[in-house]
């Protein structure tokens, strides 16, 4: 099978692939990446600490297959009680520990401005999704058009099927909604 | 796409070796300790001595250029023009380990398609500044979507790139070589990085100006922009900073012929001493050394009163 297959796989599919393929575990750390990432720098504040946990993270998760100590259940929840572990641990010591990336002998990855930068964005995005999904039906579905899939006001409106004029108002509705939850929370 | 893609190749490789199915498992060989724990600056040690590694085995030296979210520029493999090299003896010295550091990796990993071509076999790692920020050199032989006089007739490029020791990397100063014939060199100024506090508060003020509507937008076309950003109304990037408390650092390339510079509308005209072609003034709050004068070896002012410099002077 090739890698490109496994993106199609669901997570208890990609356990079972894992024993004749590693691709499997790319794959899943591909689909949980930005999940587990988000969840931990919001809870650090730290791009750079949410990275090293996250790492630490997926090669626990990593170890633990190895050894046939995978989850019971679904892939999901396991993985983030994991990060969950791995966070406290990190509180506990004053500092992120390595030891699963050292026995699986990981060398460290390239962490730059950028992508500190777009770590520390997940953040922000994963609040503002949250408060896009409480938005009302008709605004939430322009607002998620317009802006995070950046279709065109006309494509909209022919999808909608309603006036451009009409979903730019929902739009304009929904942003300035937006705002003043953003600003809510902000407070 | 990954947000860590070298995170995803590595441990892609610990689940090919510890593999059950492939047997023998290939171990790697021996770490040197403990010193590769951190994610950060190690993790860019441990890239460099990947690239350093192409470096030997191919003869030249290839950087990552960009990334996945501003594009990648191109590279260029030949020479800087004639009148670079005449006039900036940084460009004429061997490329050292130390420019193909740390510094220069993370100024290239930011540098975008639209800044021009990169000469990787002449980037040069300038200096360190007192907070940390490294200057590195990038020349380029084309500046891509840059529209100015300039450009057209001159596609010669030198831009300076300063690297922060945390948050993000200003978009580099560029100029083309007739700027630096001419004597207007080329200067950037440098503030001290924002605490995440202070990007934080920076964030809410801009955010803030902007509902109110009483601030410009600047246009990037090359940023990336979150959705937080876009619902933000930042769309089109804000550049303008709260500044953080400490004066700027004025950095200037400057030609061979300039020994030491003068700046002129900085209280007591400190003259600072050129290295490398480059010149260094650290500012007060408040102070914004903009204004300098060019001094050769034999003490002669170059360009008093701002005053441009004829090409002769600079030019052996």
């Amino acid at each position: 099978m090739l890698s490109m297959d496994l993106d199609d796989l669901d997570d208890a599919e990609l356990l079972l692939a894992l024993r004749s393929q590693p691709e499997a575990f790319a794959a899943l750390y591909r689909r949980y990446e930005r999940p587990v990432l988000a969840w931990l720098v919001r809870r650090t504040g730290r791009a750079d600490l949410a990275a090293d946990l996250t790492a630490e993270t997926f090669a626990g998760a990593l170890e633990s297959l190895r050894r046939d100590t995978g989850p019971s259940g679904p892939f999901a929840p396991w993985i983030f009680t994991i990060a969950r572990n791995k966070l406290a641990d990190t509180q506990r010591r004053g500092h992120a520990e390595d030891s699963a990336r050292r026995r699986l002998e990981m060398d460290p990855v390239l962490l730059g401005p950028v992508e500190l930068s777009a770590i520390d964005r997940l953040a922000d995005d994963a609040v503002v999704l949250d408060l896009v999904s409480a938005l009302p039906a008709d605004q939430r579905e322009a607002v998620v058009a317009r802006i995070i899939d950046e279709k065109d006001y006309a494509e909209i409106a022919a999808e909608l099927r309603c006036s451009e004029l009409v979903v730019r108002k929902r739009v304009s509705r929904g942003l300035a909604g937006l705002r003043l939850r953003l600003e809510g929370n902000a407070s | 796409m990954s947000l860590l893609p070298g995170l995803e190749a590595e441990l892609l490789g610990a689940a090919r070796r510890t593999d059950p199915s492939s047997a023998p498992v290939r171990a790697r060989p021996p770490r040197r300790g403990r010193h590769h724990r951190r994610f950060g600056l190690y993790s860019v040690v441990a890239f460099l001595a990947l690239s350093g590694g192409a470096y030997a085995a191919r003869g030249l030296w290839q950087p990552v250029l960009g990334n996945d979210v501003t594009g990648r520029p191109a590279a260029s493999y030949d020479a800087p023009p004639r009148e670079q090299l005449d006039v900036l003896g940084v460009l004429r010295r061997p490329q050292t380990d130390a420019d193909r550091g740390i510094a220069s990796s993370a100024a290239l990993r930011g540098f975008r398609p639209a800044d021009g071509d990169v000469r990787t076999g002449w980037v040069r790692r300038l200096t360190t500044l007192a907070n940390g920020s490294a200057v590195v050199l990038i020349p380029v032989d084309q500046r891509r979507g840059d529209d100015t006089a300039y450009a057209k007739r001159d596609d010669a490029q030198l831009c300076l790139a300063v690297v922060p020791t945390r948050g993000e990397m200003p978009a580099p100063q560029c100029t083309p070589t007739s700027g630096l014939l001419v004597g207007e060199g080329l200067t950037t100024e440098v503030w001290d990085p924002l605490t995440p506090q202070q990007e934080r508060d920076r964030a809410a003020a801009i955010r803030r100006a902007e509902r109110a509507g009483d601030l410009p937008r600047v246009t990037d076309p090359n940023a990336s922009v979150a959705v937080s950003e876009k619902v933000a109304g930042q769309i089109e990037r804000a550049t303008y900073a709260s500044r953080p408390k400490g004066g700027p650092y004025s950095v200037s390339l400057v030609p061979d012929v300039v020994h030491s510079v003068r700046f002129v509308n900085t209280p007591g005209q400190p003259v600072r001493l050129v290295r490398d072609n480059l010149v260094v003034q650290h500012a007060r709050p408040g102070e914004y050394p903009s204004m300098t004068s060019w001094i050769d070896v034999n003490g002669r002012t170059l360009n008093a009163d701002g005053v441009r410099v004829a090409p002769s002077a600079i030019v052996p």
